[in-house]
């Protein structure tokens, strides 16, 4: 498929596009937070997947070398934002820990969405970290800014992810 | 929960997660990538006609040069040129010609009196080469027809040089049409005897381009235009024709007044059918040119947008927009009215990009359904309820967006200068917009509010009107002209066209390169 991508191949195009645009979508979301800039990081990531697709030497994933493609165009659009890394207030800084088992029974889609709904300094870093595998010191570069403020934003983003799943497992509970 | 174990989980989630894609989504990539296609082909060509068009230019405007160039200089190589022989009328006409260089003999061929009396002098100029004669050359009416049909053909030709070489340029080609197999010999013997013995009294055909004519060691001008080479060979031919008649032949002598008279007319009517042939004419033209924008200026804008489960208000503090250089492609024709003036009439199509960078504050407003428990009548129980986040920021929105403009230019062309190769003329008139389009890439409901109020809703009004000027250059080629036009192009009216960033005149400054191809030639 990736050969006759190259190529130029309409069809295979097609076929690639089909095959991953529902996962590189929800990258999109959960950089962007906004289904029409979503959709526009969306198109843009894969003209320039199909474009420079002869660039992957089939080292890792392909999958894996989309995403890289389609994050660093995200993170470009989310630049011309100005993203703030402001701090933002807990809600509850006494939250208890969960276990993995709680968090286990939340679907793919929750878990989306709560980190949709983080603020974006902390959304982009902890897309980057976690998700993405970059170090702090890769993020810094990309966003700009201090590894210690990348590391600063991922904990709080790591800490308030997990009060909002465990405020969305209490009430779930009582 | 470790950190580690925290990040596995969700990394897993979300690594599998997959969001709906939008319907359209592959069509609108398909759309891009076609469109990206299209943008390095007219690039190529646009580039590809600038080229060949200045090239061409370019060439033949060498080309002219070196020519002329050649001419004059085996001018100077010539024996100097003494009038003195000739009546007191024709000495001025040769002077004249002789100061004029090049360009005076173009107007030997003509209708009017004074074209006619040159026509004359330089006929009646040759008596004085009346020493040795082949009768037979004017004797035969068919002989002399042969010479008069020449010399209107040629008159014909203006500036033709496609035509004129299938006349007689070529040596020996199209002369040899003209003259007897006798004549012929007697032209190669005077070429030889140019070198032997310069005080040949026949006429001696220095080469194709000039024509010069010795007697007593005295060499008489016809003509130096290097253009015309085509005339002189033809009156050259006449002139040694009557030139090698017995001076005592009156009855020849008549013969060669009517002749004159005879040609002279055949010019006239040659001349008004040529005219005739060149009424109408056909323009193809690019220009690229540099949009320059004088914006209504505009307070702010608001955009709206809603989306599933969330909404976004924008408003601009900062508004900037920067028009891109452009191509525009025209198509006309144009009806020669006189002489001088020209009436014409096409149509013209420009994209003209407009890049856009707002910067403001967007306040977006994110929905979420969440199941809330309330203590009822009956108890605690669920219900539905929904949470509405609310986040306020910077936006910077960067679009480029387009003109498109469909419009009938209607002109009216000045003949300034005519000369053998070149033309150049005065353009001017009005372009009038019958169609134009704003393709705004930024999304949704834009509505913006300047010193005069709001403005919701557009006018769509996709008509304007320009006036345009401009100096066109023309090289004259066979059946077609090359133009090159410096032209500037002033929006009266302004554009109002739906969904603009904000109204604005738009002026263009540009260079029109093309073809004019001459219909009927």
């Amino acid at each position: 498929l990736i050969q006759e991508c190259i190529k130029n191949k309409p069809d295979a195009q097609r076929i690639l596009f089909e095959k991953y645009a529902g996962k590189m979508m929800s990258l999109c979301k959960r950089y962007v937070n906004d289904q029409q800039q979503a959709q526009d990081i969306l198109q843009m990531g894969f003209m320039k997947v199909f474009e420079y697709i002869h660039q992957y030497k089939g080292e890792g994933s392909f999958e894996g070398w989309m995403r890289k493609v389609f994050a660093s165009i995200a993170i470009r659009q989310l630049k011309k934002k100005k993203m703030s890394f402001a701090a933002v207030d807990m809600l509850d800084d006494d939250i208890a820990s969960e276990g993995p088992a709680i968090i286990s029974k939340l679907s793919e889609e929750d878990i989306h969405q709560f980190i949709r709904n983080l603020p974006t300094g902390y959304r982009t870093v902890f897309n980057l970290h976690v998700i993405e595998g970059y170090s702090h010191d890769e993020i810094a570069m990309l966003l700009n800014i201090k590894p210690a403020t990348s590391r600063t934003q991922l904990l709080k983003a790591r800490k308030l992810l997990q009060v909002l799943i465990c405020k969305r497992n209490n009430t779930v509970k009582v | 929960m470790k950190n580690d174990s925290f990040d596995d989980i969700v990394r897993k989630k979300v690594l599998d997660h997959e969001a709906p894609v939008p319907p359209g989504a592959w069509e609108a990539i398909a759309q891009k990538k076609k469109k990206r296609k299209r943008y390095p082909l007219f690039w190529w060509i646009t580039g590809v006609s600038l080229v060949a068009g200045i090239a061409s230019l370019f060439y033949i405007g060498q080309n002219g040069f070196k020519r002329d160039v050649t001419a004059n200089e085996r001018q100077n190589k010539q024996q100097p040129v003494n009038h003195s022989a000739l009546p007191v009328y024709e000495k001025e006409f040769a002077d004249k010609n002789d100061k004029a260089g090049s360009g005076t003999a173009v107007e030997t061929v003509g209708a009017t009196s004074k074209e006619q009396e040159k026509v004359s002098s330089v006929i009646e100029a040759n008596p004085v080469m009346e020493k040795t004669g082949d009768r037979s050359l004017l004797s035969g009416p068919g002989k002399r027809s042969a010479v008069v049909t020449g010399l209107v053909r040629d008159s014909v030709i203006e500036n033709d040089a496609a035509t004129s070489s299938a006349v007689s340029t070529q040596p020996g080609k199209g002369e040899t049409e003209l003259l007897s197999n006798e004549y012929s010999y007697s032209r190669s013997k005077a070429k030889k005897n140019i070198a032997e013995s310069p005080g040949n009294a026949e006429p001696v055909l220095v080469n194709n381009e000039r024509f010069d004519v010795s007697l007593n060691n005295e060499t008489y001008f016809l003509s130096h235009d290097y253009f015309q080479s085509v005339k002189m060979v033809e009156f050259s031919t006449v002139i040694k024709k009557i030139g090698m008649l017995p001076d005592t032949d009156s009855l020849l002598l008549s013969r060669i007044d009517s002749a004159k008279n005879e040609i002279v007319e055949m010019i006239a009517s040659a001349r008004k059918k040529s005219l005739k042939r060149e009424k109408w004419t056909f323009d193809i033209s690019v220009t690229p040119f540099l949009p320059l924008q004088q914006n209504q200026p505009v307070l702010y804008i608001i955009r709206t947008s809603a989306g599933n489960m969330e909404k976004s208000e924008y408003k601009t503090d900062k508004i900037h927009t920067r028009l891109e250089p452009s191509v525009s492609y025209a198509i006309g024709i144009q009806r020669k009215i006189n002489q001088r003036l020209k009436l014409g009439i096409g149509f013209q199509y420009a994209m003209i990009k407009e890049k856009v960078d707002l910067t403001g504050q967007e306040t977006r407003t994110t929905y979420h359904e969440i199941q809330r428990l309330v203590n009822g009548s009956g108890g605690p129980q669920l219900i539905l309820d929904t949470i509405a986040t609310t986040s306020h920021g910077l936006l910077t929105i960067d679009a480029l967006n387009s003109y498109r403009l469909l419009s009938i230019p209607v002109s009216v062309q000045y003949n300034l200068l005519h000369n053998q190769g070149w033309s150049l003329q005065l353009d001017g008139g009005l372009v009038a917009t019958i169609a134009g389009n704003y393709h705004n890439k930024i999304q949704g409901k834009l509505v913006s509010f300047d010193s005069q109020g709001m403005h919701t809703s557009r006018h769509k009004r996709s008509n304007a009107f320009d006036l345009f000027a401009g100096l066109r250059f023309s090289k004259n080629c066979s059946s077609f002209r090359l133009f090159a036009e410096p032209m500037l192009r002033y929006n009266l009216s302004g554009y109002d066209l739906d969904a603009m960033i904000n109204r604005k005149s738009i002026h263009q400054a540009g260079l029109s390169v093309g073809i004019t191809y001459l219909i009927g030639r």
